[in-house]
């Protein structure tokens, strides 16, 4: 509470104190005395502010100009919070400073900012002077990163006195919690999807206007390799001197039916750059081009122990719930417990500072009298943990015995930080769960789920079907693994399968080239230039293994993504073996 | 290859405005050289060396040159002062007009000079554990004037220190220690025989009654304020405490017990 400032005034003041009446000088007295004085009527009116005017004020927030304390956002698009302090009763704060709580999966770019045209780097928060029972506004716009959840929680309060004295935090609770649903792309398919000027009259009745394996004739167009040899019109052939392909309307819409990954190690990282939150984008954006032309979409959600299939469906309402639970699976998975590290330690000191200042004070939250450990550096860190022994002792209502476990016990104190963390908001970020490499891929577990659910699709499949996996495999020592007999079979029943891998950095593994490598060999880039290497190496293994079961491999990160399936939704919609010229 | 980089903002951090325990500010360093240098004048030259004039002097300059630390500093160099130019005399407890004045302009300087501070200076702590964070405070130490409070807050201040409605305040921070010290050093009690009594000067006696008093009056004070503030805690808070009061009892027997089930734990594992 007390700053650096006021503790070395105090100091100076009784230095000056007594040496001023130990020699006599009645004007240093006086002067160190009248400072001292000074303070304590500051620290008195500080207290007497921050204790009992505080707890009057109030936090009301709108996001997109509402103030429901639940609702749907969606990642990538802006929002506009606004936050209102009202004070209930009459309260002076000469120097206040509000800082709305910032989720983790929420970004706040000062460059985005709306009508503002100062340079505000931290435009969550504002610095004020608040008299009687004026309120104080602010507002900011920000974007939801990842899909899942969003929690608003609060506002962090920062109290000052105008010499810098004394300082005091507290968080004036505000809870809002948000669905974030997955923002999905426009994808231009590869094919038209209206309808060609048809070459022969008459023109019929469309029920789709697309080529597929229907009996009214679409349109006449030259032969390319690859097409069914019933499908020449040897007539016009004949007439033209060159092959001709009858194209013919689809009846039969392809059923799209996705796999999507959600096992633990897909949840790992930056939101917005979890390898999760490129499937989701990937999935959301195939489903609606999907969708647009009217093909049914179904999609099964696995994790590493179990799946869940939800039935093919085409509208708006059914895009939604795909969206939905594709959201709720982004978020739903518990981590593995983590080792206890000091910067696991720190972050949830951190956080527990921010949400539960009151529950830090000293004279709230006492340190029982040690020598022990003896270096100053080793006791502060104790001080520390025990203080947030008993904060998370309070917050998740354990025995009144476990702040002194906690405090010793550091698998205990670990999975208290963990979910502490997890609890504020700060889900799949280092430290709250263990970095990368530690083997994140239950592989067998994956695996096992993935081919007994895309057997039993393949099973139920009655036509040419699309199957879409997005899944990441490009960890996996020799892909696709224990993936290849389910592969097989829907390939033997003339389904087409594609696979998308999501990349842990968001960029597309391309062909090594040296020159882009930095000279510089600091110790980190040579480490980010070979796991880029090694990244680009199984890529490549992936692609190679993959197109010998005749499954065309893609990357969540390429924006071509989304069109290979398109095209492979074409290609199961005509009936053709292969698509001209690729592959 | 392990991604331990934190990609969090580190603003929250930056902003943490309350004191870290292992952080100081840029000013306590410069505060804690001039301290041991004036400690250094005051012991080592006698009232009359021309040395002091022009160490006194450099303190000016240093002062001009670091803003950020000189509330401190002033405050120092006018005790410095006082102590090299005035005089013993024990009529210097007298509530006098001029030591009064003296006192109102010392606090005037003083409040002045914190606010300008608060107001322009930034509530990041510095950790100077190494020589970069040291360079940063250095460089911190010459930096803009913080025009953000002016620009985004509620109430425009234009960096002016004191507002044009607190004035009032202001002289009330000031006039209302200067005559309350003045009252306790004119009942400040000296009967003649306590000296002889205690084997104590009769200076030191003084000392430690006013030291009493100021002690007796912050107790009374934060006990006062702790009485009303008590009710109003919320019940977690008031869960933490007694929880915490109570583990201040019997925290010894706690973690040998806790300590020893870790210990069989981590054997049997083995």
């Amino acid at each position: 509470m007390i700053t650096n400032r006021a503790q070395w005034l105090v100091l100076l003041g009784v230095a000056g104190s007594v040496a001023g009446t130990l020699t006599n000088k009645g004007l240093l007295a006086h002067s160190s005395l009248a400072v001292l004085a000074w303070i304590f009527l500051e620290w008195l009116l500080f207290r007497w502010r921050v204790e009992l005017q505080l707890r009057h004020l109030r936090c009301v927030r709108a996001v997109n100009g509402l103030a429901n304390e639940s609702g749907t956002l969606w990642t990538d698009r802006r929002v506009s919070v606004s936050v209102e302090i009202i004070s209930e009763r009459r309260v002076r704060f000469p120097f206040i400073r509000f800082r709305d709580w910032q989720p983790e999966n929420l970004k706040i770019d000062p460059a985005d900012q709306l009508g503002l045209t100062e340079d505000n780097d931290w435009p969550n928060e504002i610095d004020a002077s608040i008299s009687g029972e004026a309120s104080v506004e602010f507002t900011y716009t920000a974007r939801a990163i990842g899909a899942g959840q969003l929690e608003f929680r609060g506002v962090s309060v920062c109290v000052f006195d105008l010499q810098g004295l004394f300082i005091a935090r507290r968080f004036i609770k505000a809870r809002q919690k948000f669905r974030v649903l997955p923002t999905s792309d426009a994808v231009d398919a590869a094919a038209p999807t209206v309808k060609r000027v048809n070459t022969l009259p008459p023109p019929g009745i469309h029920r789709l206007q697309r080529a597929g394996m229907g009996s009214e004739l679409l349109e006449l167009r030259e032969y390319v390799p690859g097409d069914p040899p019933k499908a020449i019109a040897w007539k016009v052939s004949a007439r033209r001197d060159q092959l001709m392909t009858r194209e013919y309307e689809s009846e039969v819409p392809v059923r799209t039916t996705m796999f999507v990954d959600c096992s633990f190690g897909t949840k790992h990282g930056e939101f917005g750059k979890r390898p999760l939150d490129q499937i989701v984008r990937l999935a959301g954006s195939i489903a609606r081009s999907a969708m647009s032309v009217r093909d049914p979409v179904g999609l099964v959600t696995c994790n590493d122990a179990n799946a869940q299939h939800m039935a093919s469906g085409t509208g708006d309402r059914h895009f939604f719930q795909i969206l939905d639970r594709l959201s709720k699976k982004s978020i739903s998975t518990s981590p593995p417990p983590v080792r206890f590290t000091q910067e696991l330690m720190d972050e949830a000191w951190r956080v527990c500072e921010e949400l539960h200042p009151e529950l830090l004070v000293p004279k709230i939250n006492q340190i029982p009298f040690t020598w022990f450990p003896v270096r100053r550096s080793k006791r502060l860190e104790r001080f520390r943990r025990t203080r947030l022994a008993a904060v998370l002792t309070e917050l998740y209502s354990l025995p009144a015995d476990q702040p002194q476990h906690l405090i010793f016990d550091n698998v205990r104190m670990a999975e208290a930080c963990q979910r502490f963390l997890i609890d504020a908001g700060y889900d799949w970020t280092w430290p709250v769960v263990d970095c990368r490499g530690n083997e994140l891929h239950d592989w067998h577990g994956k695996f096992e789920v993935l081919s007994e659910a895309l057997t039993r699709v393949v099973a139920r499949s009655h036509d040419h079907e699309l199957f879409v996996l997005l899944v990441d495999l490009l960890d996996h020592p020799d892909p696709p693994g224990r993936l290849t007999n389910a592969i097989r079979l829907a390939r033997a029943r003339h389904h087409r399968v594609v696979a998308i891998c999501p990349c842990p950095d968001d960029c597309r593994p391309g062909s090594l080239n040296t020159s882009d490598f930095d000279r510089k060999r600091d110790l980190t880039r040579l480490l980010s230039q070979a796991e880029r290497t090694r990244r680009i190496s199984s890529a490549e293994k992936l692609q190679r293994s993959l197109r010998r079961l005749g499954v065309p491999v893609a990357f969540a990160s390429d924006g071509r993504a989304a069109q290979l399936v398109l095209a492979e939704a074409e290609l199961a919609r005509n009936g053709r073996t292969s698509r001209v010229g690729s592959r | 290859m392990q991604d331990t980089t934190d990609h969090r903002p580190d603003h929250n951090i930056l902003l943490n405005g309350q004191k870290q325990p292992d952080s100081i500010t840029a000013a306590t360093v410069y505060i804690i050289f001039a301290g041991f240098s004036a400690l250094l004048v005051s012991m080592c030259f006698s009232p009359n060396d021309s040395i002091i004039t022009i160490l006194i002097a450099v303190f000016l300059m240093m002062t001009l040159g670091f803003r950020f630390w000189w509330v401190a500093l002033l405050l120092l160099m006018v005790q410095v002062g006082l102590f090299l130019a005035e005089p013993g005399s024990v009529s210097g407890y007298s509530n006098s007009p001029g030591s009064s004045l003296v006192s109102i302009g010392v606090l005037v300087l003083l409040i002045s000079c914190s606010r300008y501070l608060t107001l322009t200076s930034s509530p990041a702590p510095f950790r100077l554990s190494n020589r970069l964070s040291a360079r940063v405070a250095y460089l911190h130490a010459t930096r803009e004037p913080r025009i953000k409070f002016a620009k985004f807050g509620v109430v425009s201040r234009d960096d002016s220190t004191v507002g044009s409605g607190e004035l009032f305040t202001m002289l009330a921070r000031t006039v209302i220690p200067v005559v309350a010290i003045s009252g306790i050093l004119q009942l400040v009690p000296l009967d003649p025989d306590t000296p002889t009594i205690a084997r104590l000067i009769p200076p030191a006696v003084r000392t430690i009654t006013l030291g009493i008093i100021f002690l007796a009056i912050y107790v009374l004070a934060n006990s006062f304020l702790n009485i009303f503030i008590w009710r109003r805690h919320a019940p977690s808070e008031a869960r933490v405490f007694i929880r915490s009061e109570l583990s201040k009892w019997i925290h010894r027997e706690v973690s040998q017990v806790s300590r020893r089930r870790i210990r069989l734990r981590n054997s049997s594992r083995h």
